[in-house]
């Protein structure tokens, strides 16, 4: 109890360690929030070459601009034109829609309307291939049962033929692909390792010669305590932030969320003293800690799924950083209110993380803080003369 | 100035390789990190997504239909079962992201021309896998549809089946997308992720390597120092950003279809504008702990706010307002049209003048800054010398006494 409140007194005397641990993670939430107010991608610029000019093409070109994803912003006349305002991002799409487009239709002549889209950014890219996919079938359908309506068959009959079967879509949990709902809990999730990291290495620095010296393990048990005490509360105002501001469900448990966390950061808290025995001073272990936070992200399976990764790679990096075990369940808990058994192989990877790596990081810390208090005790004999 | 500006490159140079933080920040990490992406998105495409099949009519055509799927590379049908519920309790706990249920009676009823409906489910909180899960499934389902009409067409009209199918395919659809057809994820995010990490790393040592107690009296002397830091940083990480480009067009596939040189000229502009932004804070922030993080929060979610990965239209305006300040924003566009497409010439001059007037402001902020700090510090000095004299002599009057 005694070095708890020791450690109490040490974290709130050094400003660094409060004002990253109070303030890191409600800013970045907001920051990050923010990017995604407008949670869907709408009103994608398009140029329309219609070569065909008939009232069909007309009303084809009109349902586009009256959808919500796309604003119709020009007309050309070519499609070397249409090309070059795709190349210099002027546009984000281009339809066009062929000579004698109507004639063909009524002349039961087989026709097609092209889309061009530039796919450098793959987001944008489904998003305009989804729904002008979406639009042209339906245009599609309705032709169709205008011929078979005028071959004499009813409004009923020309539909069953047509639309042999159907097929509806149901998106679970997040029905439109909102990307608010999809991100936000990520960057919450790299926040908090990326401020406990600080955290705890900051004030494993502060004193590490002291703290090596007699009851080790102890005291930065009571490290953990406070950092991890102070960050679930900041966390949880991130949380909510989330919730209350940004329209984050929360579906799950916060107990679940809470005992996901604190094991996590329990083994988060092994790189974190490795990295503190090697660097030795704060600036120099909050810039390696920092460089971190892309490469974890980048990583830990929620851009890029853990099953598609190489086998090997997921194992690596399974063996070299925990965040792959924490950032998906982390959101799946909250989001989808997953059960915790649901999550339990990561919970069991996280512990076993930590069984492994602890005693290297302690013996590492060891090593390096006595090998420093030789040197300071070197240097001081020195000075002294002796 | 010229030699203050040697002699603080060669210092940076020697603290580089006897601390090692710079080379590990600056090198190492953007290093490993342009290998781990190219490893790590090896595939480009999401292949075998999970998936369980709800077949409760099991006739020959929901069998036929999940061949279908069976047979795509998108999918994987990890799970086969007869009951609905129990293909969402595999949704709820994450273990499939798409489910497809056909019901009861299905075939029955497209023979009896009633039109029956199959539900297609997708877990909507992985984004990345379901929008594609989606795409492709609709893709199957709507060529099956397509083939299923004409030859209900052709039974119902007595027309032979091939007249059925262009009834059919009356308006066909063709998507072309360009620059990125396969839609390849490696190809959209590697130019990014591995620019991103160069910047981090060039802006976190940038912005402590003005150190005060360094600073020599002369003027100029003190402009070459920065200078010097300004050339340090700035090369390196033009070094790096470099090779990362050649790493990921060399060993991983990336296209690369635009001027080599192009890149190299404007991977120049960006590091020294990066670096003269991180000096500039150098210059004037004492705490260094607090000037790293201050650039951290700027620098290291800048990747989401220059419209790279989420559309710049689709920023709140105040982004939008705020982002055409970052280098970034000048950099990674043109970087990934030089991948993928070709950088019009036009757009390369403009960014490359706007890297000169960055870093001109930057560097000129950072100069004032250095002399007006440096000019305190040395006041504070002497400051310091003269009450020190002024108490020693006051000692040694009263020991005279």
């Amino acid at each position: 109890m005694k070095i708890l409140w020791t450690e109490l007194k040490n974290v709130v005397k050094d400003s660094d360690i409060l004002r990253i641990l109070i303030i890191g993670p409600i800013i970045i939430t907001l920051i990050i929030g923010c990017i995604y107010l407008n949670t869907y991608v709408d009103d994608m610029p398009v140029a329309v070459l219609d070569m065909d000019q008939s009232s069909l093409s007309k009303n084809i070109t009109q349902l586009f601009d009256e959808d919500d994803r796309f604003a119709v912003t020009q007309y050309v006349d070519s499609e070397e034109k249409l090309k070059e305002l795709l190349d210099n991002g002027t546009i984000l799409m281009g339809l066009c829609i062929p000579k004698d487009f109507s004639k063909d239709i009524s002349r039961l002549k087989q026709t097609n309307i092209v889309t061009m889209v530039n796919g450098e950014n793959i987001i944008v890219a489904n998003n305009c291939y989804a729904q002008a996919a979406t639009i042209i079938n339906t245009v599609s359908a309705g032709a169709q049962l205008k011929v078979l309506q005028a071959e004499g068959y009813s409004y009923e009959k020309a539909k069953s033929m047509v639309l042999a079967f159907n097929f509806e879509d149901r998106t679970l949990y997040d029905p439109k692909f909102a990307y608010m709902n999809y991100l936000l809990l990520a960057f919450v999730a790299t926040v908090i390792q990326q401020v406990f990291l600080s955290a705890f290495g900051i004030s494993i620095i502060n004193n590490g010669s002291e703290l090596v010296r007699e009851k080790p393990i102890r005291h930065l048990l009571a490290k953990f305590a406070v950092c991890a005490g102070i960050l679930t509360v900041t966390s949880s105002i991130a949380i909510a932030i989330s919730n209350r501001v940004f329209g984050i469900a929360f579906n799950g448990s916060p107990l679940n969320v809470f005992v996901l966390g604190i094991i996590f950061l329990l083994a988060l808290s092994c790189p974190a003293i490795i990295i503190a025995a090697l660097a030795k001073e704060r600036v120099k272990y909050v810039q390696i800690c920092l460089m971190f936070s892309l490469p974890t992200i980048i990583s830990c399976g929620y851009i890029w799924p853990q099953e598609q990764m190489p086998g090997w790679f997921a194992v690596l990096v399974k063996v070299l950083w925990p965040f792959i075990n924490f950032a998906r369940p982390f959101d799946e808990l909250i989001f989808k209110g997953i059960p915790l058994s649901a999550a339990s192989h990561n919970i069991i990877q996280l512990l076993i993380y930590f069984a492994v790596w602890f005693p290297i990081a302690l013996l590492l810390l060891m090593k390096s803080y006595r090998k420093q208090a030789r040197l300071e005790k070197n240097q001081g004999c020195n000075a002294l003369g002796v | 100035m010229f030699e203050s500006m040697l002699k603080s490159i060669k210092a940076e140079w020697k603290r580089a390789v006897s601390e090692k933080t710079i080379l590990i920040v600056i090198i190492i990490i953007p290093i490993l990190t342009g290998l781990f992406v190219g490893f790590e998105f090896e595939k480009g495409h999401m292949t075998g997504i999970p998936m369980a099949v709800a077949d409760m009519d099991n006739s020959a055509t929901s069998r036929m239909i999940v061949q279908q799927f069976r047979e795509n590379e998108t999918f994987h049908i990890k799970y086969e079962t007869d009951d609905s519920d129990m293909l969402k309790k595999l949704m709820d706990e994450s273990k499939v992201r798409v489910g497809l249920i056909l019901p009861r009676g299905f075939e029955k009823d497209m023979k009896g021309s009633k039109s029956p409906t199959l539900l297609m489910l997708y877990d909507g909180s992985h984004i990345s896998m379901s929008a594609l899960a989606k795409i492709k499934a609709t893709e199957i389902l709507l060529t099956l549809r397509c083939g299923a009409a004409a030859r209900m067409i052709a039974a119902n009209t007595g027309n032979p089946y091939a007249d059925a199918l262009k009834l059919v395919q009356l308006v066909g659809y063709t998507n072309r997308t360009l620059y990125n057809p396969t839609g390849s994820f490696k190809f959209f995010l590697n130019p990014i992720l591995v620019t991103a990490i160069v910047q981090t790393g060039i802006v976190l040592m940038a912005s402590v390597a003005i150190r005060q107690e360094e600073l020599e009296k002369k003027k100029r002397k003190k402009i070459g120092y920065a200078l010097g830091k300004f050339f340090f940083y700035g090369l390196l990480g033009t070094v790096i950003l470099v090779v990362n480009i050649t790493v990921q067009y060399r060993f991983f596939g990336i296209p690369f279809r635009g001027n080599y040189s192009y890149a190299v000229i404007l991977s120049v502009g960006f590091a020294f504008s990066v670096t003269a932004f991180g000096l500039m804070f150098s210059s004037f922030m004492r705490n260094k702990l607090f000037c790293t993080l201050i650039n951290a929060v700027l620098f290291i979610p800048s990747p989401l706010v220059i419209g790279y990965t989420w559309p710049f239209i689709s920023l709140p305006k105040g982004y939008r307002m705020v982002t055409p300040w970052l280098p970034l924003y000048h950099y990674a566009d043109n970087v990934r049209n030089l991948f993928l497409n070709t950088l019009a010439k036009a757009h390369f001059e403009k960014d490359i003048l706007w890297f000169l007037a960055f870093t001109a402001a930057m560097l000129c902020i950072t100069f004032a800054s250095t002399l007006i700090t440096g000019r305190k510090a040395e006041a504070a000095e002497e400051d310091r010398e003269k009450r020190t004299n002024g108490q020693t002599l006051e000692l040694e009057g009263g020991i005279h006494a």
